[in-house]
C-alpha cells in the first residue's frame, strides 16, 4: 500500500489561512530527558515530541491492525473494518486507502497474510509539528499484513496527521486525537510537499 | 471494452458570471475546433434575479494519453456500504497506459462479471459498461462455467519392477468439449487443449507431453524406476483454450488452468533364486 506520488493534502488543514491555524507547537526531536509525566495519546501536548507520536502512532497502527485482521477473516471489507479504517483516516486520504483494499478485495485479497499483524511505524524525524498538524519522515513496515515483506524503499516513507474529526469514529475505535491525513512519498522516494504548510 | 472516456480536459475561458450556482438543466456542447469544445447551459428556472446562459470553453488535447480511451480499464472495487450494512462494488476506470486491450483489462471485467452475483453496486459507483467485452465474457465463462475433467494415471499390472519399463496410461479426456455458452448477449464457443507433466515421484518429471501414453508395449509414456519403494505419480494436465464468437471476434484465453491425478505405485525388487 504504498503511495506513489504526492497527494493533495487532507485532514492537517481545513484549508484555512495561517490566521485561523493554531500556534505552532514546540519540537522536540530527542527524546525529553526532564519529563515527569507522558501525556495521553488522546491528548495534544504543549510540546509535542517524538516519543508522543511514536504512541500516537503505535496506537493507530494497532488500529489499523485490527482493521485488516477483521477485512482478511471476513474475506471482504465489512463494519468492523470499516469503522476503524474510517476512524484512521482523513479525507481524501480515507477514499485513496479504502480504494486500495478495495481492490485487494475485489481481488480475493491475494498477497494478504492469513493471520496479519500490525503494521510497524517507526518515527524518524518530526518535520513540522502544530497542534492541529504533524508531519514526519518515518519508517513504516506494512509488511505483517502481507506475505511478502516491503522493499527498505517502500517503508521509507512519510506521514501527516491532522487532528481527529469525531464524526467519523462515532464508535470510538480510534483512541488518539489524531488521523492521518497523508500517508506517502514521492515516486523517488524524496520528501513531498509539507501538508502542514 | 465499452467505457466512458474520462476526459482530462482543462478550461481555458469561462464567460458569464454572477451568481456562481449553476443549476443549468440543459446543455449543448459543440465542437468548435478539433481540440476546442464549447458547453452551454441553460437554467430551465424562470428566477429573474439569476443567470440564464452561461457557457464553458475547454481544451481537448488528443495527444494527452489521459484522453485515450485505451489507456484505461475498468477499476472495481469491493466496498462496504455503512448506510446499507452490505458489501458493494464500486466500479471506476483506471489509467493503465494502453490497458485497455491488456490481460489486466479482462482480468477487470471478468472479475466484476463474477462480483456482480453477490454484490450491488455502490451508491457511488459508476453504472457497469453497457457491455463488455466477449473476452472478458469468455474468460469468466472459462474460469467458471467449464468443467474440465482430471487426469486419471494407471500403470498395468498395478506395480512395478526395478529395472524394468513402467507404462503410463492416461485416462480422461485430452481435448474435451467444445463448449458453446449463450451469455451476456454473445453466443461464445472455447475449444481447450491440454498438455500433460509427469512426476514420477523419485525425483524424475516429464513436461509437454501431448501422448496420453499407453500400455505395454507400445505405450510412449514410460519410466524405469532404478529402486524399489513405494511412489506417487502425479499427473497433471495444463488446460489452454480459444474462443470465438458469433460476431466473428476470436482469441486465446490467456488464462491456463490445471487439473491433476495422482496414483500411488509400488516397484519390487526381483531376485533370481537358483533351486538345487
Amino acid at each position: 500500500m504504498v503511495l506513489a506520488g504526492a497527494l493533495a493534502v487532507g485532514g492537517c488543514s481545513d484549508g484555512g489561512d495561517d490566521a485561523t491555524r493554531g500556534p505552532a507547537a514546540t519540537v522536540r526531536n530527542e527524546p525529553a530527558t526532564t519529563t515527569t509525566s507522558v501525556v495521553p495519546v488522546d491528548r495534544v501536548p504543549a510540546v509535542i515530541d517524538v516519543a508522543y507520536v511514536q504512541r500516537v502512532v503505535d496506537a493507530l497502527d494497532r488500529v489499523m491492525g485490527d482493521a485488516v485482521r477483521a477485512l482478511v477473516a471476513a474475506k471482504a471489507p465489512d463494519r468492523e473494518f470499516y469503522e476503524r479504517l474510517r476512524a484512521v483516516y482523513l479525507d481524501p486520504e480515507f477514499e485513496r486507502v479504502q480504494a486500495s483494499f478495495g481492490r485487494s478485495a475485489a481481488n480475493e485479497l491475494a498477497g494478504f497474510s492469513d493471520s496479519p499483524g500490525n503494521p510497524v511505524t517507526r518515527i524518524g524525524r518530526i518535520i513540522t509539528a502544530a497542534n492541529d498538524c504533524i508531519f514526519a519522515e518515518v519508517d513504516r513496515n506494512l509488511g505483517p499484513a502481507y506475505k511478502d515483506p516491503p522493499t527498505q524503499e517502500e517503508r521509507h516513507t512519510f506521514l501527516g496527521l491532522g487532528v481527529k474529526k469525531a464524526e467519523h469514529d462515532p464508535t470510538s475505535r480510534n483512541p488518539t486525537a489524531w488521523m492521518i491525513g497523508f500517508d506517502g512519498q514521492n515516486l523517488d522516494g524524496s520528501e513531498p510537499p509539507n501538508p502542514c504548510t | 471494452m465499452h467505457m466512458m472516456l474520462a476526459a482530462h480536459i482543462a478550461i481555458v475561458a469561462f464567460s458569464v458570471a454572477t451568481p456562481a450556482v449553476a443549476s443549468a438543466a440543459d446543455f449543448e456542447a459543440a465542437h468548435t475546433k478539433p481540440d476546442q469544445i464549447d458547453v452551454w447551459g441553460r437554467r430551465n428556472n424562470s428566477d429573474p434575479g439569476h443567470v440564464a446562459v452561461r457557457g464553458a470553453r475547454v481544451a481537448f488535447d488528443p495527444n494527452d494519453p489521459r484522453n485515450d480511451p485505451a489507456n484505461y480499464v475498468l477499476d472495481v472495487q469491493v466496498r462496504f456500504d455503512a448506510t446499507r450494512g452490505r458489501t458493494c462494488l464500486q466500479v471506476g476506470q483506471r489509467f493503465v497506459l494502453g490497458g485497455a486491450n491488456s490481460r489486466a483489462a479482462l482480468d477487470a471485467e471478468a472479475r466484476l462479471l463474477r462480483l456482480l452475483r453477490n454484490s450491488p453496486l455502490c451508491p457511488t459507483s459508476a453504472p457497469v459498461p453497457a457491455r463488455v467485452s466477449p473476452g472478458a465474457v469468455a474468460l469468466a465463462l472459462w474460469r467458471e462455467r467449464v468443467k474440465l475433467p482430471p487426469p486419471a494415471p494407471r500403470i498395468a499390472p498395478g506395480w512395478g519392477i526395478v529395472g524394468k519399463e513402467a507404462y503410463l496410461e492416461i485416462g480422461g479426456e485430452r481435448d474435451p468439449g467444445p463448449w458453446t455458452f449463450d451469455a451476456l448477449g454473445y453466443t461464445i464457443t472455447i475449444v481447450a487443449r491440454s498438455r500433460y507433466e509427469v512426476d514420477w515421484g523419485d525425483g524424475s518429471r516429464a513436461h509437454g507431453l501431448t501422448s496420453q501414453g499407453g500400455p505395454w508395449p507400445t505405450g510412449e509414456i514410460t519410466h524405469p524406476y532404478q529402486v524399489d519403494g513405494a511412489y506417487r505419480v502425479t499427473v497433471r494436465q495444463q488446460w489452454t483454450a480459444t474462443w470465438s464468437a458469433t460476431n466473428g471476434e476470436q482469441s486465446a484465453i490467456d488464462d491456463g488452468l490445471q487439473t491433476v491425478g495422482t496414483l500411488e505405485f509400488p516397484v519390487r525388487q526381483l531376485q533370481a533364486v537358483r533351486e538345487r
